[in-house]
């Protein structure tokens, strides 16, 4: 079946955009998922337009082959992963930005269009596009779109898909629809935009999408604040909010994380802090005046210890310590599980009590950090995939996480998505019904089960 | 192999490497980033990619610039992997022919100068003049050669009248000169003994123009690179001086980093390696850092941009000097490009191994230096500074390229 394959694709497809070498099918077996295997695919397909798209697809219909679609394979739940071999569709030659329009704050991309650049030529107008996952300089729009990517500006702007306002996808038939535009408000039926985004590449393949930008804010206050008691942290972000001040960044660190960051940055941060707070408040500068000033109180009321930025200089050396939060933790151990259980923003400290008291039963090192604004935090379990009874204890407790976020009314996923690594536990947060109609959808979309298969909707 | 091992698996695969790649930003295909090439590395040790041509080839497509390192969370040592691999493909299969014959003349000096000075009396039969600049073209093209322009070799290599030119009271320097100095710019050898003198220093070399063996060991020749590192060591040993200088990062970070690390395992040698280690200089760090030395006389009128070399930015920490250096000359006003440290595609033999891939680093480095509006190119590497020529001749830019020490010395006359 794969050499005819093979030669089909290859008569379909320019020449040299057939990759079928054993060191080139290696380099597609895996994503940034450290607890998922590796999975060779048979070919890796590089098509540059809708149409080379499409006809992969119809190939691939005819052939019964899987279609994996893959942006820059920095997924984080699988979604990447040829699961059962198959074709890798890379999207990365189709990178153009087709159209900016300023005067209607949006613009119009191919997939393999990487995030930043598009924020580098929106900045030239003023505007921004909000989502930013850690991995903006490298991961697609095309991948977080179908990844429904979020990142630090949640809390304030969102996520991928409150930006996504049409899209123009080469279906599991090959047939290829445009759907939705640049109206920001559009009822037209179905919302057939949001069913792709968040898809995961299993209902279809995104080759074009059309994003909202929203216009840069003027200015910005940063500080970090730090705590000697972790329930201090979290007070402070509950009375922050409470007050209506929507910080656009209100990240979290705990004791853990920090005497990792310590240790590997030398950022001067008090290593007998219990957590510390990353916030920034965006806007007018009066507003940003005035809500920095709340922030700052709301800290100090709460015990906690104040630096705030006079600076971009000084902005840069508080950013310095969450940006070094991953680093940090991946120099500590062979393997990083980085995981995206979320809770409501309420629940947070009995989510952080609960992940401390399951690596505290497993005997393994938990560091947590994350999004404390919008609930998403990362339990970031340090493991090494050589040590198979350190790998065992490692996805126990990822289950007990899991089931301790959807206890307290939360969920498995904020922006990582399912993919392979979490569809074990779907049927905990969707229940019989959500999984029942999730296998619907696929069915009516992907009778044959070629898209993205062997992930969350098997 | 136990220390490639444990390299490869601190690879989070998270791909933050893709961001900064020059062989990424044009193949735009996995194996082509620092990611994909460690997964391979993992592959050959677990056995599931054989050590053939194949394997050779992709690891190949590296131009060891280092950006990857710099922006790697993990901290994986990528171009230590990518040597490992290489070395893993030479002794598993042996070098190329070509290689061998080559290899085996750069690992002796006398053969190498034998040969450079027959190859520059003979090169005109091969190559005819490039129109727009001092370059050549080969007269008889293959493929893609065809597009490429080099400079002639020297008629008269580098040779510093030393050993020891005069008996004064200053620190003694050795300058290294390398390959590329000796037989393609000697100039940039004269005007680092000019800049060095003027400065106080007594100016000794080595008294042959041997390889440091950096291109044996980028083709995975450890064996050939190893023996040309203790060659080295060998003829250094009695010889009097305070500090090691050369004008080539590539051969200063031979110095530095490499010669320890392949001869850690041998008494006779390991010490010596460790020695010259820590008086090894990049001539711009030595002049700045340690003879602090003051601007020079006259003036230069000239907008100038300048090219960090990978070897130098990244793999010794040199970048405010030459800087330093350039901006202390009057008249001199400097223009900085856009990314001044991503790699120009050269390389060493990277660019005559993938020369497509080279001249398209080279194009995006020709195109942010045109934005500079600069009149001069200043590198701190022959061999940056043959890949920037090259470049910029193809989109006919007659700017010229020259070594920082050539404008310094220039500057003082």
């Amino acid at each position: 079946m794969s050499d005819d394959l093979i030669r089909a694709l290859a008569s379909a497809l320019p020449k040299g955009r057939v990759l079928t070498r054993t060191s080139e099918l290696l380099c597609y077996a895996y994503d940034a998922t450290a607890s998922e295997a590796r999975r060779v695919p048979d070919v890796v397909v590089l098509p540059a337009s809708t149409d080379e798209v499409a006809r992969v697809v119809r190939i691939a219909r005819g052939a019964g082959a899987p279609v994996y679609p893959r942006g820059a394979g920095t997924s984080l739940s699988g979604g990447a992963i040829p699961a059962q071999g198959g074709i890798v569709l890379s999207t990365t030659r189709m990178d153009a930005v087709l159209e900016l329009d300023a005067e209607n704050h949006c613009a119009i991309v191919q997939p393999g269009v990487v995030i930043q650049r598009l924020n580098d030529l929106a900045a030239a107008h003023g505007l921004m596009y909000p989502p930013d996952p850690g991995s903006v300089a490298v991961a697609t729009m095309g991948g977080s779109i179908a990844e429904c990517a979020g990142g630090l500006r949640g809390l304030k702007y969102g996520v991928t898909k409150h930006y996504v306002t049409g899209l123009e996808v080469v279906l599991a038939d090959g047939q290829i629809v445009r759907l939705g535009g640049k109206a920001t408000k559009n009822v037209t039926g179905y919302d057939l935009v949001g069913l792709f985004v968040g898809s995961e590449g299993t209902l279809g393949v995104i080759t074009e999408a059309t994003v909202r930008l929203v216009p840069a804010p003027e200015a910005r206050a940063t500080m970090t604040a730090t705590f000697a008691q972790s329930s201090a942290a979290t007070r402070t972000v509950a009375a922050i909010v409470a007050g209506n001040v929507v910080p656009a960044t209100l990240e979290l660190l705990d004791a853990t994380t920090l005497r990792f960051v310590e240790e590997y940055a030398h950022a001067g941060l008090p290593t007998d802090a219990a957590a510390l707070l990353l916030i920034e408040v965006d806007g007018p500068p009066e507003a940003v005046a005035r809500e920095a000033a709340f922030v700052e109180r709301v800290c100090l009321g709460h015990g906690g210890v104040v630096e705030r930025a006079a600076d971009d200089e000084a902005r840069e050396r508080l950013w310095a310590a969450r940006r070094a939060a991953y680093p940090a933790l991946a120099r500590q151990s062979r393997g990083t599980i980085v995981e995206d259980a979320t809770v409501p923003r309420s629940r947070i400290p009995e989510m952080l009590a609960a992940i401390e008291e399951i690596a505290r039963r497993h005997d393994l090192t938990i560091a947590t950090m994350g999004h404390a604004g919008d609930g998403n935090l990362h339990p970031t379990v340090l493991v090494d995939p050589d040590d198979a009874e350190l790998m065992e204890r490692a996805h126990a407790a990822i289950a007990e996480i899991f089931r301790a976020a959807i206890d307290l009314g939360g969920t498995l996923s904020g922006e990582h998505g399912i993919g392979s690594a979490k569809a074990p536990y779907l049927g905990w947060a969707l229940g019989e019904g959500g999984l029942d109609l999730t296998r619907r959808i696929k069915a009516a979309l992907d009778p044959q089960n070629i898209l993205n298969p062997g992930k969350f909707t098997a | 192999m136990r220390a490639l091992a444990d390299a490869v698996t601190i690879c989070n695969r998270c791909g933050a490497c893709q961001a900064v790649c020059p062989v990424y930003a044009e193949t735009r295909i996995e194996p082509g980033v620092a990611r994909g090439k460690v997964q391979l590395a993992a592959a050959i040790l677990s056995g599931d990619l054989p050590v053939d041509r194949e394997a050779a080839a992709a690891f190949s497509t590296c131009t060891t610039c280092m950006a990857c390192e710099e922006a790697c969370p993990s901290g994986v040592p990528v171009v230590d992997i990518v040597a490992a691999a290489r070395a893993q493909v030479v002794e598993a299969r042996g070098l190329p022919w070509v290689k061998r014959v080559v290899f085996g003349g750069v690992r002796r000096p006398r053969v190498l100068r034998a040969a450079a000075e027959a190859a520059a009396r003979l090169q005109d039969a091969a190559f005819k003049p490039a129109s727009d600049r001092d370059l050549r073209r080969l007269r008889f093209p293959h493929g893609l050669a065809a597009r490429r322009a080099y400079p002639p070799l020297a008629a008269h290599p580098f040779a510093h009248p030393g050993p020891l030119r005069k008996a004064g009271t200053g620190p003694r320097v050795l300058l290294f000169p390398g390959c590329m100095v000796t037989y393609v710019y000697p100039g940039i050898g004269h005007a680092s003994v000019e800049v060095l003198e003027r400065a106080g220093v007594d100016v000794v070399a080595p008294p042959e123009a041997a390889c440091c063996g950096v291109p044996l060991e980028a083709h995975g020749d450890l064996a050939g690179a190893t023996e040309l590192a203790r060659f080295q060591l060998d003829q250094l040993e009695g010889l009097e001086f305070d500090a090691l200088v050369a004008a080539c990062p590539t051969c200063t970070s031979s110095f530095v980093h490499r010669y320890p690390r392949l001869l850690a395992g041998e008494p006779r040698y390991a010490a010596r390696a460790q020695r010259l280690a820590a008086c090894a200089y990049d001539i711009t760090s030595y002049l700045v850092d340690v003879l602090c030395v003051g601007p020079p006389t006259r003036r230069l009128e000239a907008t100038v941009t300048y090219h960090d070399p990978c070897h130098l930015a990244r793999g010794l920490g040199v970048t405010r000097q030459p800087r330093e250096l350039l901006t202390g000359i009057p008249g001199v006003r400097l223009s900085e490009m856009r990314e001044p440290s991503r790699c120009c595609g050269g390389a060493g033999s990277f660019s005559l191994a993938h020369q497509e891939l080279s001249l398209a680093i080279g194009a995006r480095k020709a195109t942010d230096i045109a934005a500079t509006g600069a009149e001069v190119v200043a590198t701190s590497c022959p061999g940056c500074r043959m890949q920037l020529a090259d470049v910029l001749s193809q989109t006919g830019d007659s700017r010229p390229v020259v070594h920082t020490v050539e404008l310094l010395a220039a500057a003082g006359r």
